[in-house]
């Protein structure tokens, strides 16, 4: 039982850097990954700027009918953002955990160019030990 | 702030102890200004193994300076003339105080006899870094190859030293095997001597019968003894002989000599004062000679 779909990040310009899927309903070709990925950037950038309320940092939760999706924005502008089932619980904790593997395994890494796609195997390994051990929580419960 | 003690205020930084220093840095910004040390390299080499060599480098100019922090710090002076007390002492000591925890094994090699091997699961220095397909055998931990190097070379066991990964079956990561392959100078045997032993040192030692060895006489003949030794052009034995057969007329001239100028009748404080300036411009003559 698969609650997480997929697990997207971006850059601060909107190019998608990670992508990986958990499960065939999350799964998608390259080329609409890429498409999701900037899709997704831009609407969030819009959204900001759409928002009634002041001080709006973007879309934080889309509900829909056959999924959820959070979104965690940066400081620095990179997005991370998780394609669940409706109705998972605890995925900000999950993409809080994510940024903080980013941050370790991929910015303190010297033959990582910045803005470029991860190809980093410390984080693929930390980042499924880290999902398996929210699966197992959730199950769990 | 709760519970912290009021700091004592030196009026002089000169006056401060000198203790020992912070125990805990940051590993987030060691490993960012590791990090930064091989992109920097990156930039300026051609090819692979000049990185390592460069990282190599750079952990030679550590291993030197901590050899001489951990001998003043930790051995109260002492250095390690064996060749296990050493390789000990780099395993245990070093690793302690560079990376936090002893190394995880010391290992003399199978095949060859002067080979030993420090294996670590994770050396510190790789923690955040995934090497990529393209660089091969590269190893960060060259870096670390550097350190023990230049501990061994200063400590007087030139080697050569370098780091590996070792797969391991059951583990998706590698191990960590630092090789070092000692020099033809150094015996193979675990009690081999380190080669910068002045062998004046070895064979009479400042034996304090009172007033009887000259102090600045011995320390004036070690000087020499010493900076003899560091010039190659120099045929080193005979000058050893030299100065050994001046050694020996020095104790003879102190014992001897300078019994007939002792006053029996004075007493015992009388013969406790050396009488420096006599031996003192012998020892130099034969210093200068030498040199």
């Amino acid at each position: 039982m698969s609650a997480i779909y997929s697990l997207y990040i971006i850059n601060k310009s909107g190019g998608l850097i990670f992508y990986k899927d958990y499960g065939s309903k999350g799964r998608m070709d390259t080329n609409d990954s890429l498409r999701v990925a900037s899709l997704w950037h831009s609407m969030h950038a819009i959204s900001q700027q759409l928002s009634p309320t002041t001080g709006c940092t973007g879309i934080e939760l889309l509900e829909a009918d056959t999924f959820d999706l959070h979104c965690f924005q940066s400081l620095t502008g990179t997005k991370f953002f998780v394609v669940c089932e409706p109705g998972t619980q605890n995925m900000e904790a999950l993409l809080k955990v994510v940024y903080e593997l980013y941050t370790d395994y991929v910015l303190k890494n010297p033959f990582y160019e910045m803005e470029m796609p991860i190809r980093c195997e410390l984080f693929d390994i930390n980042l499924t030990q880290a999902i398996q051990k929210d699966r197992v929580v959730l199950l769990g419960r | 702030m709760i519970g912290a003690g009021k700091i004592k205020q030196y009026a002089n930084i000169l006056e401060k102890p000198l203790g020992k220093g912070k125990q805990e840095v940051s590993l987030s910004a060691f490993a960012f200004l590791f990090s930064e040390l091989v992109q920097y390299n990156q930039t300026q080499v051609d090819n692979i193994s000049e990185l390592e060599t460069r990282l190599e480098d750079a952990g030679y100019a550590v291993g030197a300076r901590v050899l001489e922090l951990l001998c003043h710090r930790e051995k109260g002076n002492r250095r390690e003339t064996r060749l296990l007390g050493i390789l000990s002492f780099v395993h245990s000591t070093v690793w302690k105080v560079l990376f936090g925890k002893v190394a995880d094994s010391l290992e003399k090699g199978t095949e060859h006899e002067d080979e030993y091997m420090i294996s670590e699961k994770e050396l510190l220095v790789n923690k955040f870094i995934s090497i990529p397909k393209d660089m091969g055998t590269f190893h960060c931990g060259a870096f670390v190859a550097g350190i023990v190097r230049g501990v061994l070379d200063n400590a007087g066991f030139p080697a050569v030293v370098t780091a590996h990964f070792v797969p391991v079956e059951g583990q998706q990561r590698p191990r960590t095997t630092i090789l070092i392959k000692f020099a033809e100078e150094v015996g193979t045997s675990p009690n081999s001597l380190a080669s910068n032993i002045p062998s004046l040192t070895k064979v009479w030692y400042c034996k304090e019968k009172q007033g009887w060895v000259d102090y600045h006489a011995w320390v004036s003949l070690e000087f020499s003894c010493r900076a003899t030794a560091g010039r190659e052009a120099v045929n080193f034995s005979w000058l050893v002989g030299l100065m050994e057969i001046s050694m020996l007329c020095i104790i003879l001239y102190s014992t001897v000599v300078s019994d007939m100028f002792v006053d029996e009748s004075v007493g015992k404080s009388q013969i406790a004062d050396p009488k420096p300036f006599p031996t003192l411009v012998f020892a130099t003559a034969i210093g200068a000679i030498s040199l």
